[in-house]
């Protein structure tokens, strides 16, 4: 049996290179698949803990993570897509309007 | 007092009160109208006035038949209270109180009045301020009738600077002339002088008694609540009567009368001869029971030395109009001096003729420098120059103007005082009161009817002069008599509105209008009228009881004194007639050439006894002086000082100018250049990149989770 320290640190892995792309890239799409690997690596901590659980709680969470991430891209592409209609470009150092 | 408060209830206003009330204000409608109207109504305008005066008399003389020898009326109503809130304060009445007196004061005012609107129409028709003219006339006539009919002395003395400035607007009425208009000024602070006195005299009767109130007064002295031999009291008649020394041209402040000739001659006919100069007369008669002894003496000589002052300044004047001016300051001075002696009814009973004759003489005397005044410009052509109110110019007018002639003839012999006349009744009832109060005396006080005796003789010889300069012997107006009688053919003839009044007043000159018997007044109806005035009176006030001792022993004197008073009047005459007489026949140029090598008395007679020049050397030179050290010192001492101050303020201001720019501007600057700085720096924060909102989150999500760890 694999010990649960391999799953918290692949997620922890997982969260970093998430929150590294979030933070870095610039392109809004990248953007977002850094959010989905953040939701993945919270996913993957779900699971493992689920293991040493009776009930089955963990893991339908993670089936509602997922379907909550595919309607969160579902919104956040079309958003993309009117960002870039709108800027004529998907380069979020570019979109500045929220500026104060 | 503790029962003054008593006395001062509201007393209802009657018909005849209201009466009273409509012939007060009429005259200030006649004002106010006057006033209003625009200049182009000016002809509506004016006989409104005269209207309004003309039913003013109507009014009058019936209020004088309802009043006179009758019931007294007096309506009062509470007029305002110095009360606070809580704190019963003092009360102020006002009222009208008609008697006797009053009512034949308003008789005089208003007919008076009435006649001198009549004259004036033709006198001012072309003067351009017409109609202010006749504005101040109604003001006038108000303000007089307020004294007259006033029940206290706090409203007496508010119309008597009511007198003082309408007074002043019509002597100053050519103010386009610098001398009327000193003379106003001049009228105006002789009055103030003395009207100082009237208003301590007021604050003393009202601290000793609380009211001002004249029947609450009265009734004072007749209740015998009277405080007798106060000092006080004695200070406050001497007050009050200096109100009447300065509205009644007494010395020492008879110095305005003569000026205010500058006035027009109408003007001076209403108020220098027959109103506002009577007001002091009738202030005195008002508070004659409340005067003490001593204030009755001083009024005597006061009076006495006026009435010869007067006399002896009236005997070498030029001017038609300043002779009429002195011999009203010695008859006021006349009616004073009767006062002091205690000849009450007498005094008034002049007051009351010398209002008539004297007014006659001064419209007389209007009307001919009406005339000559015409006359003027025509000679004027011909450069020969006149001066209308000169009477060294005049001379034989009895043929051109036969009726002023008669008119000032007969006014005149009312002045001198001949038998028929008005004034040889009130002028020998005052002297039989002077001569017992002389007796009676003893020593000094026979100083007063010795001056009285030789005013009359003087004011027979200064008449006689000036009617004979001006009305007999051959005009001087120009040098050949040709040329006089061509400029007398083109003269105007007087119009009717001259001619009724002077007829009028002249009619009121002689005796049979006043007393049936023409040569003794002691049982005229004015007398009696007036002796009944003072029947309430307390039998102990000194007035009274020298009022009834002249009464009861003036007629063992009588015939004797009035013998004396003729005789002296005919020397007057006669002396007069030795010098300026038809045989003699002066021309103007030994007029002149005589005033020139005059004696010393023409001199101060022409001087008026170097009463300005004294005044001028002693007050007005002093003030003067005073003003100018006092601006010097202003100059080089406080001006300095201030303007070193100033400096010294400009100097610190720049210093706090400097600190206030560097050091409260520099701190205000710093702060706000901080704030700014820190505002830019958090305002970074915002950026808008959302990758940068995301940073800042995520840190503080570490910085919770760290928080909560450690």
């Amino acid at each position: 049996m694999i010990p649960i320290e391999h799953f918290v640190l692949l997620s922890a892995a997982l969260l970093c290179i998430g929150l590294l792309i979030v933070i870095i890239k610039k392109n809004a799409i990248v953007v977002l698949m850094g959010i989905e690997l953040i939701l993945n690596a919270s996913n993957i901590n779900l699971v493992a803990f689920a293991r040493y659980d009776p009930s089955i709680q963990g893991q339908l969470f993670t089936l509602f993570v997922i379907i909550v991430a595919a309607a969160e891209a579902a919104v956040a592409l079309a958003i993309v897509v009117r960002v870039y209609s709108y800027f004529k470009s998907s380069d979020l150092d570019r979109i500045k309007e929220l500026k104060g | 007092m503790e029962n003054s408060m008593n006395h001062l209830q509201d007393i209802p206003f009657t018909p005849l009160a209201y009466m009273a009330m409509a012939v007060l204000l009429l005259p200030l409608l006649s004002f106010v109208v006057l006033a209003i109207l625009p200049q182009r109504w000016k002809r509506p305008a004016i006989a409104l006035g005269i209207l309004f005066s003309a039913i003013n008399v109507l009014l009058g003389s019936y209020l004088f038949s309802q009043i006179w020898e009758a019931e007294a009326v007096h309506a009062r109503t509470q007029w305002f209270s110095l009360s606070l809130l809580d704190k019963e304060g003092p009360t102020f009445t006002a009222g009208i109180l008609l008697g006797n007196l009053s009512v034949l004061m308003v008789m005089v005012v208003t007919v008076v009045a009435f006649l001198v609107h009549l004259f004036s129409l033709a006198y001012m028709a072309s003067d351009k301020g017409i109609k202010r003219y006749y504005a101040f006339l109604g003001l006038f006539t108000f303000a007089m009738l307020g004294i007259v009919l006033s029940d206290n002395l706090m409203l007496i003395f508010c119309f008597w600077e009511l007198v003082g400035l309408s007074s002043y607007l019509l002597i100053g009425f050519w103010y386009q002339k610098d001398t009327a208009v000193a003379a106003g000024k001049k009228a105006f602070l002789a009055n103030r002088i003395g009207d100082l006195g009237f208003l301590m005299g007021l604050m003393i009767f009202w601290a000793y008694f609380g009211t001002l109130d004249l029947e609450v007064l009265h009734a004072f002295q007749k209740e015998g609540n009277w405080p007798t031999g106060e000092l006080w009291l004695t200070v406050a008649g001497i007050g009050i009567f200096f109100g009447a020394v300065g509205k009644s041209a007494q010395f020492p402040l008879q110095v305005w009368l003569p000026d205010a000739m500058e006035g027009p001659t109408p003007v001076s006919a209403l108020i220098h001869a027959a109103t506002m100069v009577a007001a002091g007369v009738f202030l005195l008669a008002r508070v004659f029971l409340l005067l003490e002894v001593d204030v009755l003496t001083f009024i005597a000589y006061t009076g006495a030395i006026t009435a010869f002052m007067g006399a002896i300044a009236a005997l070498y004047q030029q001017d038609i109009k300043k002779v009429l001016a002195f011999s009203t300051i010695s008859q006021l001075g006349y009616m004073v001096m009767g006062m002091g002696v205690g000849a009450y009814g007498a005094s008034l009973f002049h007051l009351l003729t010398h209002a008539a004759f004297k007014a006659c003489l001064f419209l007389s005397a209007g009307a001919i420098i009406h005339v000559l005044h015409g006359l003027e410009k025509k000679l004027g052509e011909d450069g020969i120059y006149i001066d209308p109110q000169d009477m060294r110019s005049m001379g034989g007018l009895r043929r051109y103007l036969p009726t002023v002639f008669i008119t000032y003839i007969l006014s005149a012999f009312a002045l001198i005082g001949l038998p028929l006349f008005s004034g040889f009744l009130s002028k020998d009832a005052l002297l039989t009161g002077a001569a017992l109060w002389g007796m009676e005396q003893g020593g000094a006080a026979y100083l007063v009817p010795l001056l009285a005796f030789i005013t009359v003789a003087l004011t027979a010889y200064y008449m006689g002069r000036q009617l004979l300069l001006v009305f007999f012997g051959t005009s001087r107006m120009a040098p050949d008599s040709d040329k006089v009688a061509a400029v007398w053919q083109q003269s105007q003839p007087l119009p009717w509105t001259m001619k009724l009044p002077l007829w009028v007043l002249a009619l009121g000159s002689t005796a049979f209008v006043f007393s049936l018997n023409p040569v003794d007044a002691t049982h005229s109806w004015v007398l009696q009228g007036l002796y009944a005035t003072l029947n309430s009176a307390n039998p102990l006030s000194i007035g009274y009881k020298q009022q009834m001792s002249i009464v009861a022993q003036g007629h063992h004197y009588h015939t004797f004194i009035s013998l004396i008073s003729v005789g002296l009047a005919i020397i007057g005459l006669y002396l007069s007639y030795r010098r300026y007489g038809a045989k003699k026949n002066p021309s103007k140029g030994q007029l002149v050439e005589g005033e020139r090598a005059a004696p010393f008395l023409a001199k101060l007679s022409l001087n008026n006894w170097y009463l300005d020049t004294i005044y001028d050397k002693v007050f007005v030179r002093t003030v003067l002086f005073k003003s100018k050290t006092l601006q010097n010192f202003e100059v080089r001492v406080l001006d300095r000082f201030i303007d070193i101050f100033a400096v010294s303020q400009v100097v610190l201001a720049h210093a706090v100018s400097i600190f206030d720019r560097w050091v409260v501007d520099g701190g205000v600057n710093v702060t706000a250049y901080a704030v700014g700085l820190v505002g830019k720096w958090s305002r970074s924060i915002q950026g808008g990149k959302v990758q940068s909102y995301f940073l800042w989150v995520l840190m503080g999500v570490v910085l919770i989770v760290l928080f909560f760890l450690f």
